[in-house]
Order: structure tokens, then sequence, then C-alpha cells
């Protein structure tokens, strides 16, 4: 008759000295369902191991429990062991009657008996209530999906063609290039921020590997780890891409040339309906404003750009294109937006075009920017003679972002230098700071290489900012000095705080991922899981995690890229095995468990009525087991039947 | 039985990840702590239904623990927020069912904490050896004298 | 056709609902009546204890019984019947689970005395005893049990079918499958593995709830949309659901009057465990153990709202003296 066996380890004298192993093995022969019980002095060794497998054969045993140390150190080798006797390797218990018996109750014999007999009772109900258990596997698409065409998603898109695997990247704008294509230098080294990116781009249009998919946005996302079904909508574009070679006839020829405001230059400048949003714009296309086409938008008269292209790329009757892709990984690297600066009424954005961002400075400073790198004042173009940064608009602020922006102190003194390089020696540059935040590699360096700089330094926030007749006044009290300040500037920058790039919760949404309350995606763990996400196989990359200044993102974008590889590079995926399964004759469909998974790994089947579990998302938690109000919810390997035991078995009065 | 003689009967449901950890932790420190305390390893302290804490008291437990990772470090991402409160509501049927709320405590214990994990047992055995037996085991409805 | 069924009709701790849903069925009444034969019916008939008395074993078939044993006079009677019955159904809520009037197992037999006889603003009779000297000799009345306890503590049960009261349409659809013999006893299975969510009609979110509402305090509560989901603790999810969830489907939360689901021991832990896995799930991370535990302080008399009909079938089943008053 087939039974369990239960093996009592002496483990030298840690357990034999304190438990008496004789004793505790007589009484777990004659406990319910066992056939067979022995000890032996290291049942961890070789012939201990043996024992096991023979007697598993030997005594007919179906069930296994060894009585030895914590199952942290051994489980698994008395699980292999098991396996290896023929039997399921869930159908093995472990008493601790180690480290949670010999070793804390060493010096009462008699009660460390005692517990330990109740300890194997306990496994052994559990044992007797124990079945076969599988994994489930599921096939990898090695493919993956890169969403947001920044320099981050460039960057793991790169990394993952490098490998061999197959990326699309999707990017909302019609060019990829991000945040940072908009930059003129970069810190600390202030290196040209095109130069340094533009290569890239073109690498991932070169890349064989990489399928672009520009001027596209996630329209949904089904499927999980290995097995991502995703719907990119391809808005139209109105022009044949496969054509265009980007000679800008048409966008000359526009009626609406110069009527439409350039975001890529913040506004700052205009384009047409037709444009392209900067000249290394990779796929070097040109794409149709349709919102603002004469012809798209209102009377279909327009002919112009249609008359000049010469190659006939022009396709007014283009529509909306959703295409299916399957991905087995995906990486999420959205970015960011800045924080409209109106937000913050006292500041005056808006009320003078004096009053900028650091995102238009930007523009300006670039020598093929809208004022082709000349710094005058925007409202007059008379000459600049004060120049005034205010930081931390809106970040350190208990009210609107509390969080730092990461990359404000380091932006503005890289536009010190800028500005110095550009305008006269006798300009004053003012910088109100909260603290200047130098923490990177070189950047404390460059923050005394910027204090040489005749500049200001006042440490305070101003408490406004007044739009006078010639000038910008503002009022800021510098702490340091402990005196009110009146400032006059012709020039006056906000370095706002850095929000999360907009639609970002409703990609969190699709992709079922969870944000942190600052709004920005959540990592995993926040030291030792970085760019992975609570859902298996969804990495996060960059400013879409939380504000980081270049290197940072460019480590974290390359750091999801293995993450992702890592499944990528497998045939297969393997669900735990003590998961939570759902019995759907007893599911209501109460939808109580699907909110309380961390791992969405519950989801609302609509046409049964019930709640289902995808296997490989589970991680086997058992929270959901825990609150089903029906009971369908079973937590294998630790159901309630065997929790029950455990508690009676643990409870029950030796007799005798 | 004096209550002398008493010994309590607790039983403790550990979190494998952290409290099991640290039981083990204790374990291998050597610390020394009474044998009354029972373990259940459990994957995560949310897995715990109010049905295993009520179903231990009848039959015939003294105390229950529940023992989790540090609120913010669960394994399981925020098993612990559940079992705070449903730890919160068992307390106030308890109380309405005529037992010590007091009897039923809820810990954070992480795998660093052997030291931890060996005062709280020693601490909850001295204070349920305060409150006293329990004893519903064998107060069944059975029991029960009618008659 | 077989020879006419025998059966029966008792109520014990009750509060006469089921007896009146036993008319509810309205013409059907007709069929039993050619199907079946009825020998006990103290509520239409005049039957005495004698008659029964003198019943031979197993003489009636079926015998329905409704009420919770409150009484000793309640467990007299119901094992009397179970000698004379071949098959007991535990009918109506109080049988099954002790009903709402198991809540009084949350006070020992003398406070209830007490609150009903010596507290009261009105009269202030004399105090209830067994035995009472009148003029004319002895008064024996029935005594008050120390708990209530569901029918099936004091006697075997074949079949259960709770409700408060259980629906007509619950009770024609088990009469024909109890009076026909051809019908398995296993498919006669009268509480559903599934609760009332299953039938219940509302629309479902996947469930976030800040907090519960008292409904007499809700306003604009919308009619499609599930109660727990606007913040009114519905016991639907904790509730078996063979009633085809009447309740809810006009606006009313489930009380939970069928007890659990087949094969749950504690349908009020359950709620338990339910509710508090889907309160204040927002910003949790973000708050303090006490402030996550105040999440649940809007949960108004959990033990009375989630063991409303199923205190005495619980595990604890009645309040315990550890706490001294």
């Amino acid at each position: 008759m087939s039974g369990i066996g239960v093996f009592i380890c002496h483990c030298g004298s840690n357990i034999a000295g304190t438990v008496d192993v004789d004793e505790l093995t007589e009484y777990a022969s004659d406990l319910n369902g066992v056939t067979f019980a022995t000890n032996y002095k290291y049942m961890c060794s070789d012939p201990g191991q043996e024992l096991i497998k023979d007697s598993v054969e030997e005594q007919d045993l179906d069930s296994v429990v060894v009585a030895a140390c914590s199952p942290r150190m051994h489980e698994e080798t008395f699980q292999a062991v098991v396996e290896d006797a023929g039997l399921n390797p869930y159908r093995f218990q472990m008493a601790n009657i180690r480290e949670q018996c010999s070793w804390v109750h060493s010096d009462d014999m008699e009660k460390a008996t005692e517990k330990a007999k109740h300890l194997v009772e306990m496994s052994v109900e559990k044992s007797r209530l124990s079945e076969d258990l599988e994994k489930t596997e599921v096939d990898v698409n090695s493919d993956a999906l890169v969403i947001g065409g920044g320099i981050a998603g460039i960057q793991s898109a790169l990394d993952l063609a490098d490998q061999g695997k197959k990326v699309y990247l999707v990017e909302r704008e019609p060019s990829i290039g991000g945040k940072m294509a908009q930059l003129d230098k970069t810190f600390p080294t202030l290196d040209c921020s095109s130069c340094i990116l533009t290569p890239k781009m073109t690498d991932v249009a070169r890349n064989p590997n990489i399928e672009l998919l520009t001027y596209s946005e996630v329209e949904e996302v089904d499927g999980s780890v290995g097995d991502f079904e995703v719907k990119v909508k391809k808005k139209a574009t109105y022009v044949d891409w496969d054509k265009c070679t980007a000679c800008g006839d048409c966008a000359e020829a526009c009626r609406r040339s110069g009527n439409v405001e350039d975001e890529f230059n913040e506004g700052l400048d205009n384009r047409g309906a037709i444009y392209t949003p900067f000249p290394q714009a990779v796929p070097a296309a040109y794409t149709i404003d349709s919102e603002v086409c004469i012809s798209l938008e209102y009377d279909g008269t327009c002919t112009s750009c249609r008359e000049v292209c010469e190659l006939d790329a022009i396709d007014l009757d283009d529509e909306d294109e959703i295409v299916e892709l399957n991905v087995g990984s995906i990486i999420v690297a959205t970015g960011y937006d800045l924080m409209d600066p109106e937000k913050i009424y006292e500041y005056g954005y808006g009320k003078s075009k004096d009053i900028i961002t650091n995102l238009e400075l930007e523009r300006i400073i670039d020598a093929s920017g809208p004022t082709d790198g000349e710094i005058h004042r925007l409202s007059d173009g008379e000459d600049v003679e004060s120049v005034t940064f205010i930081l931390c608009v809106g970040s350190r602020d208990e009210e609107l972002q509390s969080y730092c922006c990461r990359i404000g102190c380091m932006g503005a003194l890289k536009h010190v230098h800028l500005l110095r390089d550009h305008l006269d020696e006798d300009v004053d540059i003012n910088i109100c700071y909260t603290d200047i935040r130098s923490f990177g590699k070189g950047y404390e360096e460059f923050y005394r290489r910027t204090r040489d700089l005749d500049v200001n330094f006042v440490r305070g926030r101003p408490s406004e900012v007044n739009v006078q007749e010639e000038k910008v006044e503002l009022n800021v009290f510098d702490t340091t000095m402990d005196k009110l300040l009146q400032v006059e500037s012709d020039l006056v920058v906000l370095v706002p705080a850095l929000l999360p790039s907009e639609g970002t919760e409703e990609l969190s949404r699709q992709l079922r991922i969870t944000r942190s309350s600052d709004g920005f995606l959540q990592e995993a763990h926040p030291k030792l899981r970085p760019m992975d996400t609570f859902t298996n196989g969804i990495f996060i990359a960059g400013c879409c995690q939380g504000p980081k200044d270049i290197p940072d993102s460019v480590s974290q974008a390359s750091g999801a890229a293995a993450k992702a590889s890592t499944i990528l590079s497998k045939d297969k995926l393997q669900s735990e095995a003590t998961i939570a399964s759902i019995d759907d004759d007893i599911c209501s469909g109460c939808k109580m468990c699907i909110s309380v998974c961390p791992y969405d790994a519950i989801e609302y089947n609509e046409e049964d009525e019930v709640a289902e579990i995808t296997d490989v998302l589970c991680m086997g938690c058992g929270s959901c087991a825990s609150l089903c109000p029906t009971g369908a919810i079973e937590h294998k390997g630790f159901k309630d039947e065997m929790l029950e035991a455990m508690i009676d078995a643990g409870l029950t009065e030796e007799e005798g | 039985m004096s209550d002398e003689d008493f010994e309590p009967k607790i039983i403790a449901f550990l979190c494998n990840w952290c409290s099991y950890a640290g039981a083990d932790l204790a374990g291998v420190s050597r610390e020394q702590y009474p044998a009354n305390i029972l373990n259940i390893k459990v994957m995560c302290s949310s897995r715990v239904s109010p049905e295993h804490v009520l179903r231990s008291f009848k039959k015939g437990a003294d105390g229950v623990l529940i023992a989790g990772c540090h609120p913010g470090d669960c394994h399981y991402i925020n098993g612990n927020y559940k079992t705070i409160r449903k730890a919160d509501l068992m307390k106030k049927i308890m109380e309405d069912f005529g037992i010590k709320p007091t009897r039923l405590r809820l810990e954070w214990i992480s795998s660093a904490e052997g030291g931890k994990f060996a005062r709280v047992m020693e601490e909850m055995t001295e204070e349920v050896k305060e409150i006293g037996p329990l004893n519903l085991d064998g107060t069944s409805l059975e029991d029960d004298t009618d008659e | 056709m077989s020879e006419k069924k025998k059966i029966g009709f008792y109520w014990t701790g009750s509060c006469g609902g089921c007896q009146v849903s036993i008319l509810d069925i309205d013409e059907m009444l007709l069929d039993v009546a050619e199907q079946a034969e009825i020998v006990f019916w103290p509520c239409a008939m005049d039957p005495k204890y004698e008659d029964v008395k003198a019943m031979d074993e197993n003489e009636i078939d079926i015998m329905f019984i409704n009420g919770a044993i409150r009484l000793d006079e309640n467990k007299e009677m119901v094992e009397l019947l179970r000698e004379k019955t071949k098959e007991v159904v535990s009918y109506g809520s109080c049988a099954c689970n002790g009903g709402v009037f198991g809540l009084g197992n949350l006070s020992s037999k003398d406070e209830l005395l007490e609150k009903g006889y010596t507290n009261k603003t009105t009269d202030q009779g004399p105090f209830p005893q067994k035995i009472t000297e009148v003029e004319e000799g002895e008064l024996e009345l029935a005594e008050m049990l120390d708990h209530i306890k569901p029918l099936d503590e004091h006697i075997d049960v074949e079949y259960y079918l709770p409700g408060c009261p259980p629906l007509p349409t619950q009770l024609e659809d088990a009469l024909p499958a109890l009076l026909d013999d051809e019908i398995e006893v296993e498919e006669r299975d009268l509480i559903t593995d599934k609760s009332v969510c299953d039938p219940c009609p509302m629309e479902r979110e996947e469930k976030e709830i800040e907090r519960l509402i008292p409904i007499q305090e809700a306003t604009d509560i919308d009619p499609d949309e599930c109660l727990l989901d606007q913040g009114i603790l519905c016991m639907g999810p904790a509730t078996a659901g063979m009633c085809e969830a009447p309740c809810t489907e006009v606006g009313h939360p489930c009380v939970g009057c069928n007890g659990p689901v087949k094969g749950v021991e504690d349908q009020g832990s359950r709620m338990a465990s339910a509710l508090a896995s889907v309160m204040g799930i927002e910003g949790e991370e973000n708050k303090t153990e006490e402030e996550v535990m105040e999440t649940m302080n809007s949960v108004r008399d959990p033990t009375g709202s989630f063991y409303m009909f199923s205190l005495p079938s619980s595990i604890m089943q009645f309040r315990r003296d550890d706490i001294d008053e």
C-alpha cells in the first residue's frame, strides 16, 4: 500500500542533540497516512539521498516528508531526490526542525521533541493533501516593442537589434529624437546634442532589425509576457514615405507655410501644414498635419503641394492604419513633458515674450534654431543686458511637484556657459536657485567652472515676476544675504518641473503597469529592479520612470534592453508551480480578486463571466485565494485544506 | 490547570520571504525562545484568511501571530497592506465574539531580524500567558451544556 | 402513479415568513397536494404532540423544518420529527444557518432575557421561568437554550434550502425534485456553488472601494451599477446565489440571507477578507499603518453585517467569555 514516508535527519548533533529522533521517528510512523518512517545522520548527504530514493521504491511511497533543516537550505535538494525517485517534486514536504526547533530550544530536549512532533505531524497532514503540480510553459516570441523614440527608446532599440532581436520602435511624432533633439548642447561636456544624437538616429533607420513606426501610437495591448499582442495605430501622413526624399519643395509651396506653430521650436517659429519636424529628422520625410491642411481640414481644393512634388508622393486619401504586432517583451520609454509654467501665475509666463522656458532658450541658442542662434529680446529684438534664471519652477514644491527635476540646475549652468559664448561679457546673469544639485560625474567640477563665469547666484525663489514697460522685474528674497532683491532682466528663463509625458496614464492602463504617486511609471523595486515593472515582460527606461539626465536615461535603456533580452532569448517561459487557479464552476464573477493581484495576472472573461488567471504572470502570493468569497480560487501547494489540516495538526494534544 | 503551568499554544503564520527567513536567522544565531509557537509557512502574509485565524482559536490556539515583510518591503509588492486591513477587521470581529483582540498579533519581521523574531516569540508567549488560556477547543456547540 | 408521499411542515424559532413562503407557491400547492399528502402542518392544521408521537418511525417521507433551535421545546420536537421522518429539509435561513436570530448568540442567554424583560420601558412583566405556580397548579414554559443553533446541530438533515424566506421559485424548483424518486439525491442540491454576483444583473467593475457608505446616507445611487462599487455594503459576493438576486435587481444590497455558498464554512470572515483586500488600495503605499487601518473604520458593525444570517453556523458560532466585562 502506498503512503507517506517520513525521513528524519539528525544533522549530526544539530538536531539529534536536542530532539529525540528515535522518539520522533516512532511518533511519525504512527501518524495518519504514514507507512514508513526512519532517521539518518545526514539526510542531505549522498547516502541520505540514496536512502530516500531507495525507500520510495521499496516502500512504494507516494509522498515524502523530510524533517531536517530549513527548506531554504535543502528544499530544492530533496525535491530533486524525490523527482529522481519518480515522484512529482511537489509530493515533497519539509519540516523545519533545525532552524525553527532544535537550534532555538536547545536547552529543553523534552519541549523541543514535542514541538518537532507537531511540526512533523503538520507536514504529514499537508503531505496527505499534496498533489502533483506541473509548471505551465508558454512559447516566447523573440521580437520586442519599444514605445517612445527619444534617446532612451533609441538606445534600447539599438541594443536589442544588435543582439539580433527584431525590434518595433513606436514613436508618436513624425521623427524619433525626442527631447534630446531639441537641445543645443549637453552638460557637463558641452558637446553638441545633435552631433551625438543624430548618428544614433540614422543607426536606427539603417538597422535591418529595427522596424520604425513613427507618427504611430499604441492602441491596445493584450496577452502577457512572451506573447504580447499589440495594436499600433499608424496615423496617416498623407505622404508616401517610400517615395519622399525630403526635398522640401512641398513645404515651400504649402499655402499655410509659416502659419502653424512649430512644436519642435517650442512655438518660437512657424511651419506649414506639410512639414518635417527638424532637418535631421528620421525618417527623413514630410508629413501633412491634417488639422491645419487646407485640403484635408477645410475645402479640399488646395493642391499646391501635389503640384510641386515631382515624385508624386503626396496622397491625400491616406488613412490611419492599424498594425498588429506580436512581441515577447515591451520597453516603455515615453519620456517627459515640461510642466506648463503658467500654473505658477506669479511668474508671468505668457504675459511677456521675454519670459521663456529653458527649452525655448535651448532653441534660441541653437545655431539652426528659429533665431539662428542670435539672442535678443523676444519682445522687441533689442539687445539683452540681463538674463535671470528661475530654477525649481514647480519642482520641489509641495503644492505642485514635490520631486526634484534633476536636470534643471545643470541645464541652467550649461546655459550660463552658452550665454557667455553668445553675449557680451558685461551681460548680467542671475540664477535664482533653491540648492544647486550637481551630483553626477563631472557635474560638481562643471558647477565650479560656471561660478568663475561671473554669475550672480541668488538663493531664493522669486515671489513675483512683473512685466514692466521695458524690462521684466522680479522680487526675490536672498536667504544667504537675508535681503530682498529687486532684479531687472531682459530675459527671464523659467526652469519648469518635469512631468510624465502626456498620455502616460492612458498607456499605463493599456499596458497594465502601475504609476507611482508622482505619476511616473513605477519600477518593481526602487533599488534592485529599477527597470522592471510589476508586469512581467514590460520594462521601463528613461524619464517615463522619473526625471533623469541623458547618461542615466541611456544606462537605464541599455539595462532595460538587457532585461528584455533575458526573456526574448528563451524559447519557452515557465510559470511557477505553486500558483493560483480558478474553478470556473464556482467563480461568480464578483471581480473582487482582479484589482488585488499585484501582477495583473487575473483577467475577467466577459464571455464566460468568470475571472481567469494567466499562469505565467501569477507569482503565487495567494492573496486572491485568501479573499475569494466563494472559495473558487485555490492556491496550489497552499490550499485552504492544507493550511487547515496544518492548524489542526499543530493544535492536537498528544495522547497519553 | 493553574496559571503557573499554563503553556499557551500559539500558531504563527510566517511569510516565506521575510518572516520565515527571519525565523531561520534566529535559529542560525542560536537565539533561544519558548517552544510554544508552531510556524506555518505561507508565501505572503496576505495568504492568511480570517478563517484560518478563527479556526486556529476554535481548535485550541491561545494566540495567533501573523508575520510578514515590513510595509513597503512586501515581496509581492502590497500583500502586507491587505494583511493590515484584514487583521484590523479580524480584531473587531474577535472582540464581538468575546475573544480578546490582543490574542491576534501582527508583526513585521524582515529576513535580517532574527533577534526580533526571537523577541516577538518571547513577548507573545509571555503576553498570552498573562491573558490566560482561551481553551475553545472542546467548546463547540456539541459540548455546550443545554440540559 | 406511485403512492402519495407524506410530507409535513414545522416551524421552530422563526418569524413565520417561511410558512407564508410555502403558500406563495400558489396553485402549485394543488399539484403538491396531488403528489403528496400533507400529514403534519401545525400552522394550517391542528395536530397534537401525542399524534406525532404515535406515528411510526419514518412514517413521514419529507419534513420541512424552518426556524432555528432556540428553546428546549424546539429541540425536543425536531428530535421527535427526525425519528418519524425519512428525509428532513432544513428550510429557510434560520434552520440552515441560524438566521437573523442567530445574532442573539453575540449575547448570553441572561443578557437577552434581561434586555427583553427587565429593561423594557413598558410593562415590567414577570421574568420568564420554566415553572410558574398559579392557583390551578404548575404551568410549564419552554426554556431558552444557551445558544441558538441551526437545525443540523441537533439532528441530521438531508437537504438545505436557505433563504429568508426561500423564494417561491426556489420551492417550486425544489419540490418536484424532492418528490420525485427518479431524481438522484446528488442532483437535488439546493445550495449553489456560485454567489449572488453570478445572477446579479448589475454592471461590475474591478473592485477598488475607497470606503463604505451606509445605504441610508448614499445619494445618487446608480441603479445599474454594482452597489459594492458604489461603496454600499452588499453581501452578494459571499452569499449563495440560488435566489437569482431579486434584492440587488431592485437596488437593495444583498444582506446575505442565503448564507455562504456550498463548501464555504464561514460567510462572515470570507466577506471580511474580500472587503479588506479591496478597500483603500489607492495610495496605500504612502499611508502609515494606522492610516491603512483607518480605511476599515467605514465598515460599520462588521460582525453584525457579515454574519447577519449565519452566525450560529460560522466557525465561532457564539460569543465566548474571554473578555471580562
